[in-house]
């Protein structure tokens, strides 16, 4: 009798070469011997490893899968350099004439921007340590003397970009396109200052200091937000080619909320009109021509989950960095499939039924196909495209419902939301969130997009949690809770009132930290087999927590 | 037998076959043989292989003897580039619509007689067998017993749980 056991090793191995994942993960449930097998395999591995670094492959087929596999190692490093997402101001403001900006990239680098009046802007870069490789932190600081009179709103490393923003006299205000390494103009932008005073929204409010918010990069172009100061009270999204220099899209809404790239062609709109919220997907290259009319209709609106009646604060808006460019020196382009959109909607206003929502939505497809295939063909008029939800992708979303931070009874009539800081590593995705009302504790969602990314994880499970010390940093060391954070789904914090979800594999709840006293989280800095947490006292003072999964 | 352009091949059980030459050398491994024995009339044995399959075998090497002179020459690196692209035609769909012993033993057999269009389109539709079934599916369709504890099976159900999505 012959069975499928008698096939030599690589022969099995070339029957799941030809398979796709979902069976290939069938075939790893199988038996031991196909478990092995799959685990064990190069060609999984190679698979597993692109996969955890949100990367799709571009390399020549016919390369044996060993050099690729090599050759993916050997940029490993590289690909978390590319995107840098700006998170909160730990100082908003300024504080007595000092300015103070942090952004964290995907590799776990932390950048802060400091401006004081009178004596320039540099910037601190603070290494962190990987969880589980190395426990070595460092920091270093470069002054900036190209921006000395701007604060920093946007970066892109991977261009080697910075936008920054210089307030002159009066209602001046310039964005420029300088270097990421030092501030210098950028050599590919044609023109690198761009007068943002002269746009289409003129500022006419009490703090024109603060008038562009919400800059995102994605490849050639950048959008901000110009809110409503002027007359109509509408707020103004523009969408510009920072390297032509020329408006390349803008639209006018009521109540914007937030966007944000979906990839190089499709943003993601959240507007308030009255307590409902607008999600709208628009594609920036449906408007007509090259001319004068850069406004359009959106390509459709997404449905959200319930009715929700009594929102009223849409809070965050963060796409995974989705841009499909391609950093020229790196055989590997994002895997367009590792996008994931961060929502956080506020619902209700009194102590009864007041909660807020955090979806995470997952395509199943590129945001292209899906938002092709979700659109009614006989549906003509654009403006009645609706696109429900769960209909988003057969993945569908993570909706976590929880209570609000203070009640608005207890809090002046104000509803105060959990404060959420989202930050993926490839495919995954941390969200820290705090929802206790004085910022003494919080909890740590992951979700990963790809199966192949949870799996690989797990891989690593035998490593032991512990917090550190920031390195060499003047910073405090934090004592840690319980090593094993991140639990499986069954040990759900009691303050997550339910979780709507396919994805159950996927997400991951940890167990509450408690905070250091004193200090407040500024980041979750996510990699493959961990998160760390970073705590600030004041600007100069940082705290880490370092957790293994 | 006289026929410098012809061989004779001897199963495991005995069994005679004779087949042209430019069919044999789409076996690597009768190939390099020839090459070494040089001109000959002995016959070849194969104790690996029975007539069953042999006589398969040979079908299908007769059947592709001619893209064999095609992709003889440049693909030689190529095969992985190769393989994946290709499509099952309906004559190899049919070649394969055996049962799954004398299925595995042609592919057992090709990987032995180094036969790689052979051995890829095994695959190919071993491949496709396995292709949107379950678990248990994929263990009834080849008889293969679950060594998973009912823990472990639990724990990977749930671990893969959203593949069933995609």
């Amino acid at each position: 009798m012959t069975s499928i056991y008698s096939l030599p090793n690589e022969i099995l191995i070339s029957i799941c070469s030809q398979l796709g994942t979902p069976d290939l993960l069938h075939c790893a449930q199988v038996s031991q011997h196909f478990r092995e097998l799959i685990n064990n395999d190069a060609l999984v591995q190679y698979r597993a490893e692109l996969n955890i670094h949100g990367m799709a492959d571009v390399l020549q087929e016919d390369l044996p899968v060993a050099t690729k596999l090599r050759t993916l190692k050997l940029y490993e490093e590289r690909f978390h350099l590319a995107a840098f997402h700006r998170t909160t101001l730990a100082n908003p403001g300024s504080d007595a004439g000092r300015t103070f900006t942090s952004f964290v990239s995907s590799d776990g680098s932390i950048l802060h921007f400091t401006r004081t009046q009178g004596s320039g802007s540099r910037c601190v870069v603070d290494k962190l340590p990987s969880t589980a490789r190395s426990l070595r932190a460092s920091r270093w600081t470069a002054p900036l003397p190209g921006i000395a009179n701007m604060d920093v709103l946007a970066m892109d490393v991977s261009q080697n970009l910075t936008v920054a923003i210089e307030h002159s006299h009066d209602k001046e205000v310039l964005i420029h396109f300088v270097t990421a390494a030092a501030g210098q103009p950028h050599p590919l932008a044609a023109k690198p200052v761009l007068d943002a005073t002269g746009t289409s929204a003129s500022v006419d409010g009490p703090d024109a200091y603060y008038h562009i918010q919400s800059v995102h990069i994605s490849g050639t172009n950048v959008a901000w937000v110009i809110p409503g100061f002027n007359s109509e009270g509408l707020d103004t999204l523009q969408c510009w080619n920072w390297q032509t220099g020329l408006l390349v899209w803008e639209r006018q809404c009521d109540g914007l909320a937030g966007h944000t790239f979906l990839d190089s062609r499709f943003v993601l709109t959240v507007a308030r009109r009255g307590q409902e919220p607008i999600l709208c997907i628009h594609d920036l290259e449906s408007r007509a021509d090259g001319g004068g009319d850069t406004t359009t209709e959106p390509v459709c609106r997404l449905e959200l989950p319930r009715a929700r009646a009594g929102v009223v604060e849409v809070v965050h808006v963060q796409a995974r960095a989705a841009a499909d460019s391609r950093n020229a020196d790196v055989p590997f382009v994002r895997d367009p499939m590792s996008t994931a959109v961060v929502l956080q909607l506020a619902v209700g206003r009194d102590t009864e039924g007041a909660s807020s929502d955090i979806i995470v939505m997952i395509p199943h497809r590129t945001m292209y196909d899906q938002i092709k295939e979700a659109i009614p063909s006989s549906c003509g008029n654009q403006a009645d495209r609706v696109v429900e939800w769960d209909k988003w992708g057969l993945s569908g979303a993570v909706v976590l419902d929880l209570p609000p931070k203070a009640l608005a009874a207890e809090n002046g009539g104000w509803f105060v939301p959990p404060d959420v800081w989202p930050q993926s590593f490839g495919s995954r995705l941390g969200l820290l969130l705090c929802d206790s009302p004085d910022i003494t504790s919080g909890f740590v969602v992951t979700v990963d997009i790809h199966p192949w990314a949870s799996k690989c994880a797990r891989r690593y499970s035998g490593h032991q949690g512990h917090s550190a010390h920031w390195g060499g940093l003047t910073g405090s060391s934090v004592d840690g809770p319980s090593p094993d954070v991140v639990r499986r789904l069954a040990s759900m914090p009691k303050n997550v009132a339910s979780v709507a979800t396919n994805l159950s594999h996927a997400l991951q709840v940890g167990s509450r930290i408690v905070f250091p006293p004193g200090q407040r989280p500024s980041q979750i800095i996510t990699v493959h087999d961990g998160f760390a947490v970073a705590f600030e006292g004041d600007v100069s003072e940082v705290g880490l927590q370092v957790f293994t999964v | 037998m006289g026929d410098s352009n012809r061989l004779t091949l001897v199963a495991s059980d005995g069994g005679k076959f004779v087949v042209d030459k430019e069919v044999v050398q789409m076996s690597v491994l009768l190939k390099n043989m020839i090459e070494d024995l040089g001109e000959t009339d002995e016959s070849i044995p194969i104790p690996n292989v029975t007539s069953p399959v042999l006589t398969k075998v040979i079908e299908f090497c007769e059947n592709h003897r001619t893209d064999a002179a095609r992709t003889d020459g440049p693909n030689v690196d190529g095969d992985d580039a190769r393989m994946r692209t290709a499509v099952v035609s309906d004559w190899d769909r049919q070649f394969f619509d055996v049962d799954q012993d004398l299925m595995f033993e042609i592919i057992v057999a090709a990987n032995y007689l180094d036969i790689k269009s052979l051995v890829d389109v095994g695959c190919k539709v071993v491949a496709d067998m396995i292709k949107g079934k379950s678990p248990q599916e994929i263990r009834d369709l080849f008889d293969i017993v679950n060594d998973f504890s009912p823990e472990e099976e639990a724990a990977l159900r749930k671990e893969n749980e959203w593949a069933n999505d995609r």
